[in-house]
């Protein structure tokens, strides 16, 4: 008989259940993992293995070599780095911002307390949701640029189209757990409708909402550095230009400026976020 | 700017509840035959429940825990719609109120909750000065407008319950008796002629409890408001009630002074309720 079995008031019925249920569990941790490994496996066997170019790849030296071709950074192209960076963070603060305004009636309609167009509504809106997020930006993008044309612009549309999904999805769990003992208390008082908004409920979304956008535009940042490869202008642009002259060092240098743009955003996001979160 | 000692010398005058001496004789509050039912339920909360609220009256309601209590509260000023009955506040029949009307007759009735149901992001002074956003013009009220004179008023009432130090305070950093005060002074800030007390005390230790109900009555009394006080602990009902109205399973089953309530009666009260209620 086990130490738990002999503890006076223990529950052999509920011990064994409980012995059951972390049996349960070890065995489906093992599950998942075999099968994640087993699916490692034949990526590699049907996929990887067959489907690269082994020769080309050639030995250790020949990648060593193909790695140093973009050392060292080539510092003559930062002076025309200034403009498409400068895009590049505009491209992610207008991105962020309009996908911000296209969210809110999207969090407000696929708000499952809320409803205010019914299962209809409330379908559509996470439809939406679903929708923006399984689409990637650079496809986002590709929409774009053969809608409205090469440029910024694209981009702007592109992130706003992106961040629908991240941002209204959390801004309508954030309505979902709206406390409404304030709303409650306002409405006693014979507080109008729009007061009860303004003073009960947004003062509670504020703080989830500010900090959603704030991290969806660090996100932006790094995907407005890429979006220019598909046309849709910033940095991207420049490093495509650059890979297809070959100037390996001039693509280093536009790849530093992006990680400087994305340290230097994350910086200002973690302090913007402490402060106003 | 108003320098601390303005504050001490300013004193909260209600502005609404000056009632003439004639009216003091009709009853400010009229319940009659009032009944609930929440929908999905198999029967009533509230089983034909009447009784009158004479101006300045401090009565308390007492029960056991699914009696009906805080539905009868909330039934008075249609935080929850009542299915039959009727309910005046002065001359009005307030269950025949729609939107604006409504609106207006609730800032008649300051509500005081057990969770204080406050803004907990803004500050002592916000929370209490929201007690009169709705007559507020919309624009000011959205935008937190507020004249001076209000915001000494409301000063003046802080310091009253002895958190004049703290109006500059976010909600959240205060404890929960802090909060409490913050919820009387929010409700009676509103100017009220009725105040809906329910179970103020019932999240504070036995000692804040004590001083919580004190100055809900004292407050009361002073500014001339009747009151209305669900009370779950029966040893604070009798100390601070000279008037119980007993709810058992939705209907009245004592109406009166609590002299006339014995242990019996109490034991009837609080006896096994219908459990399917809780």
């Amino acid at each position: 008989m086990s130490a738990a079995q002999a503890m006076p008031g223990s529950n052999p019925a509920a011990l064994a259940r409980w012995r059951q249920a972390r049996r349960r569990g070890h065995m489906a941790v093992l599950a998942v993992t075999s099968l994640l490994l087993a699916l490692s496996v034949w990526a590699v066997q049907g996929s990887v293995i067959p489907g690269t170019d082994w020769r080309r790849m050639g030995g250790f030296a020949e990648v060593v070599t193909g790695f140093g071709r973009f050392l060292p950074p080539d510092p003559t192209l930062l002076p025309t780095l200034f403009e498409p960076a400068v895009q590049t963070i505009l491209i992610a603060i207008i991105g962020t911002l309009l996908g911000a305004v296209m969210s809110l009636p999207v969090a407000v309609l696929g708000a499952a307390n809320l409803r205010p167009l019914g299962m209809p509504g409330y379908l559509l809106a996470r439809g939406l949701m679903t929708m923006s997020r399984s689409i990637h930006e650079i496809v986002w993008a590709l929409i774009f640029v053969s809608a409205v044309g090469l440029g910024a612009f694209a981009g702007i549309l592109a992130l706003a189209c992106r961040s629908v999904g991240f941002v209204s999805k959390l801004l309508a769990e954030a309505i979902e757990r709206i406390d409404m003992r304030p709303v409650e208390a306002m409405k006693a008082q014979g507080a109008r409708p729009l007061d009860m908004v303004r003073h009960a409920i947004v003062p509670q979304l504020l703080p989830i909402g500010l900090g959603t956008l704030i991290f969806e535009w660090d996100i932006n940042v790094n995907r407005a550095a890429v979006l220019g490869l598909v046309g849709a202008g910033g940095l991207g642009l420049t490093f495509h230009n650059q890979l297809i002259a070959s100037n390996y060092a001039g693509v280093t240098t536009v790849l530093l400026t992006i990680l400087a743009i994305i340290l230097v955003g994350e910086a200002i996001s973690v302090r913007l976020r402490r402060r106003l979160v | 700017m108003f320098e601390s000692s303005d504050m001490a010398q300013l004193r909260f005058v209600p502005a609404r509840h000056a009632a003439p001496a004639a009216a003091l004789a009709e009853p400010l509050l009229q319940v009659e035959n009032l009944r609930v039912r929440y929908p999905g339920a198999p029967e009533d909360v509230l089983r034909g429940v009447g009784f009158t609220l004479a101006p300045r009256e401090f009565v308390a309601v007492i029960g056991a825990s699914g009696s009906g209590k805080s539905t009868l509260l909330r039934a008075i000023n249609r935080l929850v719609e009542p299915s039959a009955g009727s309910v005046r506040l002065g001359d009005i029949e307030v269950t025949a109120l729609q939107g604006g009307a409504l609106r207006r007759c609730r800032r008649r009735m300051g509500m005081i909750f057990q969770e204080f149901n406050l803004i907990e992001r803004y500050r002592v002074l916000d929370n209490v000065l929201l007690g009169r956003v709705g007559s507020q013009q919309a624009l000011r009220a959205l935008f937190s407008i507020y004249p001076a004179t209000m915001i000494a008023e409301a000063a003046a009432l802080l310091d009253r319950v002895g958190l004049g130090a703290f109006l500059d305070q976010r909600v959240d950093a205060l404890s929960g008796g802090q909060r409490q005060r913050v919820g009387i002074c929010r409700a009676l800030f509103q100017a009220p002629e009725l105040l809906l007390v329910d179970e103020p005390t019932s999240s504070l230790d036995p000692r804040i409890a004590n001083d919580i109900m004190a100055q809900i009555r004292d407050l009361a009394q002073e500014s001339g408001v009747a009151a209305l006080c669900n009370i779950h602990d029966v040893a604070l009902a009798r100390q601070f009630a000279s008037r119980v109205i007993a709810l058992r399973d939705g209907i009245i089953v004592h109406d009166g002074p609590f002299d006339e309530l014995d242990e019996a009666a109490l034991g009837g009260i609080y006896a096994a309720t219908d459990r399917s209620r809780l």
